[in-house]
């Protein structure tokens, strides 16, 4: 009777005012941060928070959780019309999200994603609050050796994403593993892979890398191509309505509800994160899946399973902190900071004396989640629009979002430019290569949780007793299931000669296909190589276990590649003649041309600063790369310089870059107002 | 003559009448960033927000001050930043723990010369707290019988850290035999591990006592809190007295009385350097260039902003006392001498803990100051 009271108490204190209007405030602010590439949910708490001293706890997390809990519906914008992850929940969108705008379905997959994205939020929720009294066995049981296996489990998801190639997808995985090696080790004071760069003393920061590794490809396509994302006129895309897409949410509700299931229980296990659950969502659906065919060419369920995961993992992620002080991800750390700053104590004040802030906490993320599909659905149509846009407009907006985003989420400093920048060529690379690029990021998130939380098991069971658990024993019989089903999809993908051109991995281009593969030979070797400096074994066991089956695999994807090479060789008239047409269809040097100008760009940056450089960079693409007029450039800079000062500076307080010519510019402007260009 | 005379003293008295002036706008319109070496969500951060509510009033000009987290490198990167690249006119300051032990014993990454900073001060000196399951190898009915404990996990966030050290050093003391599980790397998945009795020891700085054990842990009886460990006092030669965490002894008090007599030996002397230098997580550092009038200004709001009811009602919240304030000279000195204070005895302790005695070639060391 005490619970129901306290549900019910919970729901009329988050209706009551102020709350509900800070709800509804933090609602719109949080779509707003989940759509722009690179800002997200946990940005916009940083920013409230130190606003919260004194408020009363109800009103706090309606402005928190409204915001924070609406960032993956919101986020789907940016996955779904530019292939660009809105934030790292969203990745897997992309693979499928992508492809259905490119064909003038847009709004469909929006109708989809906000559908199952509120579904999922008020599923996660609904567990949150069955949940709360019976969850200490469960975190018990997960302790580092479960978490290892997870997240061994989930790198098993590397056969769904591997596309065309089954070895270059494993390839591509370790590789990703292997960037996960960079940095500190954790038992030892001992830095890998860093070139003597104390950028690198951490790990391979993941925003800049994946918006590298998505974003940079697609807008070097956009920009060779001259085309808009839709590549069907509006006049003939069809079935591509947003009813179309909550019917299709809806006819896909198992799907959702173990996709949401899956979210919740990521979310509940402390020390996974968000970054992973829409891969493992993902993975699950392709797995799940009697027609495999059509994922990552614009299959719906490619957008079901992720976005109905991402937004349930929010209310499951709540169980812990509020009940044990244990969150389990950075957005959470930085709710239970907030807890702590209208002090309330996790723990069990939270399930008896506060339960009703705890109900009015689930309470918050129900109706913000239903509350965000519902504002989202009425813009979609219009933002859906954008697909028919011409790519030249978009391109230099994005441009300044993706390097501020990548900026702000890798430390801001230079390096993390210059990581978005690598990544972009190397997705560019994989993406003409057959080598799915899912794969590697992936093995970039587990990669360190899997180092990570073997060493932490092993060390405290001081062997491998920690493997023989139930739970583990369990989780063991799933891995060992995946694989065989994953290696009878391989055989039956190679028996029925699965030849689609489209999607991830299925890049064909083997003048080009040889090289990367060789470049990766040697990567892993030079890795191997390194590794013989450390001497702890709990330092270099990782890496080696990594590069030296990496070795093998790129060798096998050479040879494959060779091959390939050797048959188009003898249908060409020369080595020459076969150059030219793989650089032909890969758009080579328009490519390069664009590259060179986003390099441009930063080493523009290092002189003048971002305030400058990127409104030159937007002026000067779209005169002399798209051809405008001179006022419609001119116009497109100034909002994207006021962006820049508002958004970043004023109100994000960014660290910009300071130029080489600081001083000088500084004396350009009154004192005080140095802010508007450095 | 009387001329030339009567210009200067004009001069100088427009100088005089002017500089407070000068010196009241100091600031008049600008943006301090408080650089945080640590994650938003944390207790570091949370003070700063506790302090800087209050400090913009004790500056000349009144500016407004905005956190920055900068995370990296052990916390290490945005104290490295603040040293290299950080801004001179005082618009930029750093508000976290100097790794002074780090320095010391040669961990890798430490790219700044403590003495070189333009110090405003430091703050803390509050207790660390270590705490055990009550489970724990059997099972303990009184604190006291954890000397009879051996084979139990310590957990540690990272290679060099103090919450670590501050539980390996009085078991090494106690001589209890316990493994050193290192690599949870932040304090809520110790508590993960504790809870999941993958460890079964932690310690825990003074704000996350309050925050995540006392309420949870040791309310439900899970767990024991062993004993506390206060900064030292170099000048009164004693460690500090609290009486905000109640019940639970000194580590001294409980040595002594546990083992009737007075510790000794590496761990003793590496315990008592790290509790006399390690103790303040809230250092005002400035870059080495920042000019004196700069770092004048700052100082002394330093001192007055920690003397503001307001404030210390703040950081009383989380932390429920006031912390241990030192000016900027005692906090000069300290940076300027922690290195030749520490006993050799306390430096091979240390080194050989975290494995870095055949490592420590390997680390570079700071660049000395330009």
């Amino acid at each position: 009777m005490e619970t129901w009271n306290a549900l019910l108490l919970g729901l009329t204190s988050i209706l009551a005012w102020p709350a509900v209007g800070f709800m509804v405030l933090g609602v719109l602010i949080g779509i707003w941060l989940g759509a722009v590439p690179g800002l997200g949910g946990v940005l916009g708490m940083i920013l409230i928070l130190p606003f919260l001293f004194g408020w009363d706890p109800i009103n706090a997390f309606a402005l928190l959780l409204g915001l924070f809990a609406v960032t993956s519906t919101s986020d789907t914008i940016a996955s779904v019309m530019l292939g660009i992850p809105g934030t790292a929940a969203s990745q897997a969108t992309i693979l499928d999200g992508y492809p259905l705008a490119q064909q003038g379905q847009a709004a469909r997959a929006f109708g989809a994603a906000f559908t199952v994205s509120a579904f999922g939020g008020v599923f996660g929720a609904a567990v949150l609050a069955i949940s709360l009294p019976l969850i200490t066995p469960v975190i018990t049981a997960f302790r580092s050796g479960e978490l290892f296996m997870l997240a061994v489990l989930g790198l098993t998801m590397v056969g769904s994403l591997s596309g065309g190639s089954i070895v270059k997808g494993i390839g591509a995985a370790l590789l990703g593993l292997l960037l996960a090696m960079v940095g500190s080790a954790d038992t030892v004071a001992i830095y890998r892979y860093t070139f003597d760069s104390s950028y690198l003393q951490d790990q391979l920061p993941l925003i800049p890398v994946v918006l590298g590794l998505f974003a940079i490809p697609e807008l070097m396509e956009l920009a060779t191509r001259n085309v808009s994302i839709s590549r069907v006129p509006k006049n003939q895309a069809e079935g591509g309505g947003m009813l179309v897409g909550i019917k299709d949410a809806v006819s896909n509700w198992w799907l959702a509800t173990k996709c949401a299931a899956i979210g919740t229980y990521i979310g509940i296990l402390p020390g996974l994160g968000a970054a992973i659950v829409d891969w493992v969502a993902y993975g699950y659906a392709v797995q799940s899946a009697k027609d495999k065919s059509k994922f990552g060419k614009g299959d719906i369920r490619g957008v079901i399973a992720p976005e109905s995961a991402n937004n349930a993992i929010k209310g499951g992620a709540l169980i812990p902190t509020v009940a044990f002080g244990i969150p389990g991800s950075l957005g959470m750390a930085i709710l239970l900071g907030a807890l702590l700053q209208v002090e309330l104590l996790p723990g069990p004040d939270m399930l008896t004396t506060d339960l009703h802030i705890t109900f009015a906490m689930v309470w918050t993320i129900v109706i913000a989640n239903i509350l965000a599909a519902a504002l989202l659905m009425i813009l979609a149509k219009q933002v859906a629009k954008v697909a028919f846009v011409p790519g030249h407009l978009i391109i230099p907006g994005v441009i300044l979002f993706i390097f501020m985003g990548a900026w702000l989420g890798g430390q801001t400093s230079i390096e993390a430019w210059i990581i978005c920048l690598m990544f972009g060529v190397v997705g560019y690379l994989m993406k003409q290569t057959g080598w799915a690029r899912p794969p590697l990021v992936l093995g970039l998130i587990l990669g360190d949780i899997i180092e990570n939380r073997f060493l932490l098991a092993t060390n405290a069971a001081d062997g491998f007793g920690w493997m023989t658990s139930w739970i583990n024993l369990i989780i063991i019989a799933l891995i060992v299931g995946t694989v065989f089903l994953a290696a009878r999809g391989v055989v039956k993908n190679k028996q029925s000669e699965d030849k689609a051109e489209a999607g991830e991995g299925r890049g064909f281009n083997p003048a080009m296909s040889l090289p990367f593969s060789l470049v990766t030979i040697f990567v892993f070797a030079a890795a191997i190589i390194m590794a013989t400096e450390w001497e702890n074994p709990e330092v270099n066991m990782f890496p080696f276990s990594i590069a030296i089956p990496g070795v093998v695999l790129a060798a096998m994807a050479a040879f494959s590649d060779g091959r390939a090479f050797g048959r188009v060789r003898a249908q060409s008239q020369s080595l020459g003649a076969m150059f030219a047409k793989a650089g032909e269809q890969a758009l080579l040097l328009r490519s390069i041309k664009f590259v060179a100008a986003l390099v441009g760009m930063a080493l523009i940056m290092l002189v003048i600063g971002q305030k400058l450089a990127i409104p030159l960079f937007i002026y000067l693409y779209l005169r002399l790369w798209a051809r405008y007029a001179t006022w419609i450039c001119a116009l497109y800079a100034f909002v994207g310089w006021l962006f820049l000062i508002i958004l970043y500076d004023r109100i994000i307080h960014l660290n910009f870059h300071i130029p080489l010519l600081n001083d000088w510019l500084i004396k350009l402007m009154p004192e005080n107002w140095e802010w508007l260009i450095v | 003559m009387r001329r030339l005379f009567f210009t200067i003293a004009a001069g100088a008295a427009a100088v005089g009448l002017l500089a407070p002036g000068a010196q009241a706008q100091l600031f008049k319109g600008k943006t301090i960033e408080a650089i945080v070496p640590a994650g938003a969500g944390g207790g570091l951060t949370r003070n700063a927000q506790a302090y800087f509510k209050n400090f913009p009033k004790y500056l000349p000009g009144n500016p407004k001050v905005v956190i920055k987290n900068v995370v990296g490198g052990g916390g290490q990167r945005g104290i490295n930043q603040i040293y290299k690249t950080g801004k001179k006119d005082g618009t930029q300051i750093l508000w976290g723990p100097l790794n002074l032990t780090g320095i010391t014993i040669g961990l890798p990454g430490i790219e700044y010369v403590p003495g070189n900073f333009k110090l405003a001060g430091a703050a803390g000196g509050m207790p660390f707290v270590t705490i055990v399951r009550k489970d724990i190898k059997g099972g303990i009915a009184t604190r006291e019988d954890i000397v009879t404990k051996s084979g139990f996990n310590t957990g540690g966030r990272i290679p060099g850290g103090s919450l670590g050290l501050f539980s390996r050093m009085p078991f090494a003391m106690l001589g209890l035999q316990n493994k050193f599980i290192i690599g949870y790397r932040n304090q809520p998945r110790l508590k993960a591990g504790l809870l999941q009795n993958e460890i079964q020891a932690i310690t825990t700085g003074n704000p996350g006592f309050f925050a995540f054990y006392l309420n949870d842990t040791l309310k439900k009886g899970d767990g024991v809190a062993l004993f506390q460990h206060p900064s030292f006092d170099a000048d009164k030669g004693d460690f500090r007295k609290f009486d905000h965490i109640k019940g639970i002894p000194r580590f001294i008090d409980f040595y002594r009385k546990v083992k009737g007599g007075e510790p000794s030996g590496g761990a003793w002397e590496a315990y008592k350097w790290q509790a006399t230098f390690m103790a303040y997580p809230f250092w005002m550092a400035m870059h080495p260039d920042t000019p004196d009038h700069i770092h004048q200004a700052m100082s002394k709001a330093w001192l007055e902003n920690w003397k503001d009811p307001a404030t210390v009602a703040l950081f009383k919240k989380g932390n429920k006392a006031e912390p241990v304030v030192l000016n900027s000279a005692q906090a000069t000195r300290i940076a300027k001498t922690f290195q030749t204070t520490m006993p050799d005895s306390a430096k091979q302790w240390l080194q050989a803990e975290f494995g870095l005695a055949k490592k420590a070639k390997r680390a570079k060391a700071p660049p000395k100051k330009k």
